[in-house]
Order: C-alpha cells, then sequence, then structure tokens
C-alpha cells in the first residue's frame, strides 16, 4: 500500500490515523487498506507472479 | 555430537509488474537484484558448479539463480541462510535475508533504468503461483546419516556406485557435446536462412519487419522458444538415461539413511501444519493450511524427476555424489571425502515460506529438540501414522484437522486410543519435550522458549485460533481473505477477526481478488504481511537493530560462516582471485588454483 493510498482512505475518513487508533482499530483499518489496495490489483498481478516451474 | 547445524534455505519468486513492456527474463532482472547488493553489503562470488550465478554475502549466507533447463527464463532467487546452531540465531538470519532483500528492491524500485521505467521488480516469498507451480524452502538438519550396519552398507553401495556414475557422467559429456553440436549447426542454419529471407522477403510480408521478434529475448523470440526446447530435450535426455542409476540409489537412501529421524519425526512433520502452513485457496474455493502439503506425493523420493514433491528430500546427497565424481575429474577430492562423513544434512523438503516469526520459529524449533531427543535414545517409540500422506492431504484441508481422527499403528505400545487428531500428536510430542527437558535439566532458556510458544500454539488451536492473527500464516491469512470477503458483500462484521464464516461459493465468485491477497501476503515489496508488520499486529523476537546488524555479521554460533565472513570482509584489498564456497575457499583459477578448507584456516589461525 502507498503512502498515497493511505493518505486518500484518511482524507476520505475511511480510517483513522495511525496515531489515534487502539488496537483494533489498528486491525481494522489494515484490513481496509489491504481491502483496497487488492481491490486495485488484477489477474494482471497473478501473471506477473507465475513462476511456470518451480526449481528446487 | 557437536551441536546441531540448522540452515533454510528459500526460493523467491521474481515478479515483473510494468504497464509498458512484456514479461522480462528473469536472469536479467536476478542480476538486476544482485548489482544493487553490494551497495548494502560486501559479497564474493560462488564456486559451486551446480548453482548458478552463486554469490556469498559478507555475513555468510548465499544467494544463487535456481531454474530447470527447460525453463531456465523463469527461475528464482534462491537464499541460504549462514549454517547457525541456534534455531533462534537462524530466524533472525532468516529475517536479516528478507531484510536486505526489500532494502535492495526498494532501492531498485527507485532507480530504474529506461528500460525499466514504469515497473515494478519484487520478490515473492512463498511456495505456489496462482497456476499451481510449485517451489519455496527446504530445511537442513545435520544429523549421523546411519549407524552399525546400515552405515558400513550403505559406503559399501557408495564404493561400487561411484565408478558406475563416473562412467555415466563420461558418457553424458560426450552425448551433451553431440547435442549441443547439433544445436548450434541448427541455430547458424536457421541464422543464415532468416538473413536471406529478411533480405529477399522483408518487403512483401510486413508481418516480419521486425528484426526484434526474431533477436530480442521475449517470449515470442524464435532463441527463446529454441532454447527452451533445447532444454526440454537435455532434460528428458538425462532423466531417462540416468534413471536406471538413480532408481537404486534413492533406494539406498530411502531405506539406509536417516533412519531415526524419519521413523520418529513423520507424525510431527504431517501434523505440524497446524502451526507451519502459510495458507492457501484454490479455484474450487477451498482452503489449505499447507502450500507444500497441496502436492507433496510421498515420504522420500523415488527418482530424480523435479515433480517428485516429498517430505525428505535426500537430493541434497544426490548432488553432493554427483559433485564428487564431477571434482574427481577435475582431481579435487574434498567432496569426495565429505560424501563419506557419518554427520551429513537431513534435508526436508515439505516445508513452507513463513512470514509470521512465530511460525518460522515453531517450524525449525520443535523439530531441533526432537532430534536432539532421538540422538540421545529419549524418543524410542513414536506414534506411526497407518496412511502419512492420505493424512496429510486430509487435514490440509481446513477445517478437517478439528476432528479428523489420524489412525496410529502402534497405539498399544504407547498405550494411546486407536486413533488421535492432529493437534493430539502434537501434544503428545510436545509432552514428551517438556519431560526431556524435564529429565534431562536443560536450562538453555532458547529451549524452553521454543517450548513454551509451542504449548502457547498449540492451546490457542484448539480454543481461540483467531488469536494467533500475526502469529500464524495461514490463520493470518484467511483472516484478510474472509475480512476482504465480508467487505466486498457489504456485510458487517462483529468480530474483526472470524475465522470461520464464509462459503465456498462466495471464495468461488470472488476468486481471482482472493488469490491476489493470498499471493501478494508473501510480497516483500508493498506485501500484505509487511503492512500487518508495520501496524506492530505481528510477533517479532528480534529489533530491527538486531536484524540490521545480522546483515552485516555473521552467526555467532557458527565458526565455518565467521571465517567465511572474515575472508569476504578482507578480499575487498586483495587482489588474487578468491571464490568462496560453504566448506573451503578456492584461490585462483585453473591448474594453479588452490583449495583451502575453512576448518584450516581456523586452524592455521590466519582469521583475525
Amino acid at each position: 500500500m502507498t503512502n498515497t493510498a493511505k493518505n486518500y482512505l484518511i482524507q476520505e475518513n475511511k480510517v483513522q490515523a495511525p496515531e489515534i487508533q487502539t488496537v483494533e482499530d489498528k486491525i481494522s483499518n489494515t484490513l481496509e487498506f489491504i481491502y483496497y489496495d487488492a481491490k486495485k490489483e488484477t489477474s494482471r498481478y497473478l501473471e506477473d507472479t507465475k513462476v511456470e516451474a518451480g526449481g528446487e | 555430537m557437536k551441536k546441531r547445524i540448522v540452515g533454510l534455505e528459500t526460493e523467491y519468486a521474481i515478479r515483473y509488474s510494468s504497464l509498458i513492456s512484456e514479461k522480462q527474463d528473469n536472469r536479467v532482472l536476478y542480476d538486476l537484484i544482485i548489482k544493487i547488493i553490494p551497495s548494502f553489503v560486501k559479497i564474493a562470488d560462488g564456486t559451486s558448479i551446480l548453482k548458478w550465478k552463486q554469490i556469498f554475502l559478507e555475513n555468510g549466507s548465499a544467494f544463487c539463480y535456481e531454474s530447470l533447463p527447460h525453463h531456465i527464463d523463469s527461475g528464482l532467487l534462491e537464499a541460504a541462510t549462514p549454517e547457525c546452531t541456534s534455531t533462534l540465531e537462524l530466524i533472525l538470519y532468516q529475517r536479516s535475508i528478507d531484510k536486505l532483500l526489500q532494502q535492495t528492491l526498494e532501492k531498485l524500485n527507485q532507480n530504474q533504468s529506461r528500460l525499466f521505467s514504469k515497473s515494478t521488480i519484487s520478490l515473492i516469498k512463498n511456495c505456489k503461483d496462482a497456476y499451481n507451480n510449485i517451489y519455496g524452502a527446504q530445511e537442513n538438519y545435520s544429523g549421523v546419516i546411519a549407524k552399525g550396519a546400515f552405515l558400513f552398507l550403505y559406503r559399501l553401495f557408495l564404493i561400487f556406485y561411484l565408478p558406475l556414475l563416473a562412467v555415466y557422467i563420461f558418457f553424458v559429456f560426450i552425448a551433451s557435446f553431440f547435442i549441443l553440436f547439433f544445436q548450434s549447426v541448427l541455430m547458424i542454419f536457421f541464422y543464415i536462412f532468416y538473413l536471406i529471407y529478411i533480405t529477399w522477403f522483408r518487403e512483401r510480408n510486413h508481418k516480419f519487419n521486425n528484426y526484434e521478434v526474431f533477436f530480442y529475448p521475449n517470449h515470442k523470440s524464435f532463441f527463446y522458444q529454441f532454447e527452451r526446447l533445447s532444454g526440454i530435450v537435455l532434460t528428458f535426455t538425462e532423466i531417462i538415461l540416468s534413471f536406471p542409476l538413480i532408481v537404486p540409489y534413492v533406494f539406498i537412501l530411502k531405506y539406509f539413511t536417516f533412519r531415526d529421524y524419519k521413523k520418529h519425526l513423520l507424525a510431527f512433520i504431517v501434523t505440524r501444519i497446524l502451526f507451519t502452513g502459510s495458507g492457501s485457496i484454490n479455484n474450487r474455493g477451498e482452503f489449505y493450511l499447507s502450500e507444500k502439503a497441496m502436492f507433496t506425493k510421498r515420504i522420500s523420493r523415488t527418482s530424480n524427476f523435479p515433480a517428485d514433491r516429498c517430505i525428505y528430500d535426500p537430493g541434497n546427497l544426490m548432488k553432493l555424489t554427483y559433485l564428487s565424481v564431477l571434482s574427481f575429474f577435475r582431481f579435487e577430492f574434498h567432496y569426495l571425502k565429505e560424501l563419506f562423513n557419518n554427520v551429513q544434512r537431513f534435508q526436508i523438503g515439505m516445508s513452507d515460506s513463513c512470514m509470521c516469526q512465530v511460525s518460522e520459529l515453531l517450524k525449525v524449533g520443535p523439530l531441533y529438540i526432537l532430534m536432539d531427543m532421538i540422538d540421545e535414545g529419549f524418543l524410542k517409540e513414536t506414534p506411526q501414522i497407518r496412511f502419512p500422506i492420505k493424512t496429510l492431504k486430509t487435514i490440509n484441508q481446513y477445517p478437517n484437522f478439528r476432528t479428523f481422527k489420524i489412525e496410529i499403528k502402534n497405539y498399544k505400545k504407547l498405550k494411546l486410543p486407536s486413533s488421535l487428531t492432529a493437534l493430539e500428536i502434537q501434544f503428545w510430542y510436545l509432552n514428551q519435550a517438556k519431560e526431556y527437558l524435564k529429565q534431562k535439566t536443560i536450562l538453555d532458556p532458547e529451549y524452553h522458549l521454543i517450548v513454551k510458544e509451542w504449548e502457547q500454539t498449540l492451546n490457542l488451536l484448539k480454543e481461540e485460533p483467531e488469536k494467533l492473527f500475526g502469529k500464524i500464516d495461514w490463520i493470518t491469512k484467511r483472516i484478510l481473505i474472509n475480512q476482504t470477503l465480508m467487505k466486498e458483500k457489504n456485510l458487517k462484521s462483529n468480530n474483526v477477526l472470524d475465522i470461520d464464516g464464509i462459503t465456498k461459493e462466495d471464495y468461488i465468485k470472488h476468486y481471482e481478488l482472493l488469490k491476489v491477497i493470498d499471493i501478494k501476503y508473501h510480497d516483500l515489496y508493498e506485501g500484505y504481511y509487511y503492512e500487518l508488520e508495520k501496524a506492530n499486529l505481528t510477533k517479532r523476537f528480534f529489533s530491527e537493530q538486531e536484524i540490521e546488524y545480522a546483515i552485516k555479521n555473521p552467526p555467532k554460533s557458527s565458526e565455518l560462516a565467521k571465517i567465511r565472513s572474515s575472508i569476504i570482509k578482507r578480499m575487498q584489498q586483495s587482489y588474487e582471485n578468491i571464490k568462496i564456497s560453504w566448506n573451503y575457499v578456492k584461490i585462483g583459477s585453473g591448474a594453479i588454483s588452490k583449495i583451502i578448507q575453512l576448518e584450516d584456516f581456523k586452524k592455521r589461525r590466519i582469521d583475525t
């Protein structure tokens, strides 16, 4: 998650700034960040992480 | 026996995301990453014949490029920790490698050349991509390879086997020479043909008016396809030709080596996925605890096929045997000497790459203690699972581990019920370890920390698994996935750590989004695990300062790593051609090269 995305979420009042969070808030807000970020990614991310053949 | 040496090998998938260009050759991306590393630490070239582009770092760890011959462009970055005799220290060094790679990626992505502008290069520390390709981690523990008659027969077999292998390698070299010669002739023929074609017919056919289609190393190029085809031919020729030679060897390795460890640790390793699994979903809406367990086919390797996934992997011994013969041709005998050592690397292939430090500690810590218990004859009778692989597959699928009863063959001897759950088997091993610490009055705080973490984790798995969020990977990932689904469906969740309540149909419907979370959780550059770490939602054993120190300094518990590190640090002032290995250094090249064992450096007190 980029700082721009985080600032956007804070500005939009979707989450609270880190310094005023409780533990529950922290979990909830981090999950919100992750959800927001994952929504931006597409199947291209899965394609980009394709290995084709594992080594080992 | 000396204190046990332990080490981790981790394969990182290379990610290249770009809005403007196509997928790049991973060899190029690996080189870009490696070029940045000297701006953080001192490095030296490795000597290994089998490890391509290997480098050693000043803390004693190593990186190399790992690939299969027919997918040489889509290989992985493999990192190996320095050898440690403390499991806590081992976790610290694994973290230091992750941290160094993170710093490298940040620098690389900030200062990209024109060729890679508007793109992101990253590494994924997991074991399975979205297309079910498997790679990942391996664990290595030093242990007694065999005792008594089994050791004698194993060595006797080697004495007869090595000359046969030497003859085989000689003929493979000749065959490879002819195959490569044939390939080169074909390449030259196609090259001349193509030059004639584009010179005479280029204007008529606009489809082939771009030289790059032919020469540029992308997936459409002729060279790329030719290289891949050659790789397939070479790989399968090698596998088929070596099959009659490999089968008796894997049989000997399976039945003659590490017998006690294999027997007494199997039930533990099958059920430890409860806390070592990194979690994975598939497109059928199923959630699995362990990525590696999904594709594990047998207990021990039975062939040299790359897809022969197993729990105990003697691949390292096979490589050592191969190296012994190769080095023999070069009049170097150190590998041969190493092959006949009584203490060898016991390698666990079914090992997930862990992000959570608790998962990683519990991956190596309890096993380390159990191996000590086996060596000392404390564990003479352990639960023997009737169908180990079938059991592994069953408990791996969530939520079977809670209720599935595992049949125990020797339950009467152990005075146990005829079947136990995976958690009950883990509690059995835990109680044995606690008894061992008590009876042997072991005061080492590390052992007590491991047992305490193990006990706490098992108790929470039984009662409140959601409290292991940030400590155990599969639980953390499952909660991230479930919460994403709740948000996607606009549902309000009363419990932010809800581990259940999602249906298979939901998983299938939103598979792509959830799979992104599954994979990006392991991304070293802007990955989700590190988001949790930044928010202080994970349990950590080490401070940032300790990790930074470990990036530049060898482990205190390893003499060999200290010597290796000392040589790498001093090499910067040397003009000699020096190459490093795990056990020796090679000075000079060709006929005038000299090999010095690291142990000898210690004896000669060259190390400062």
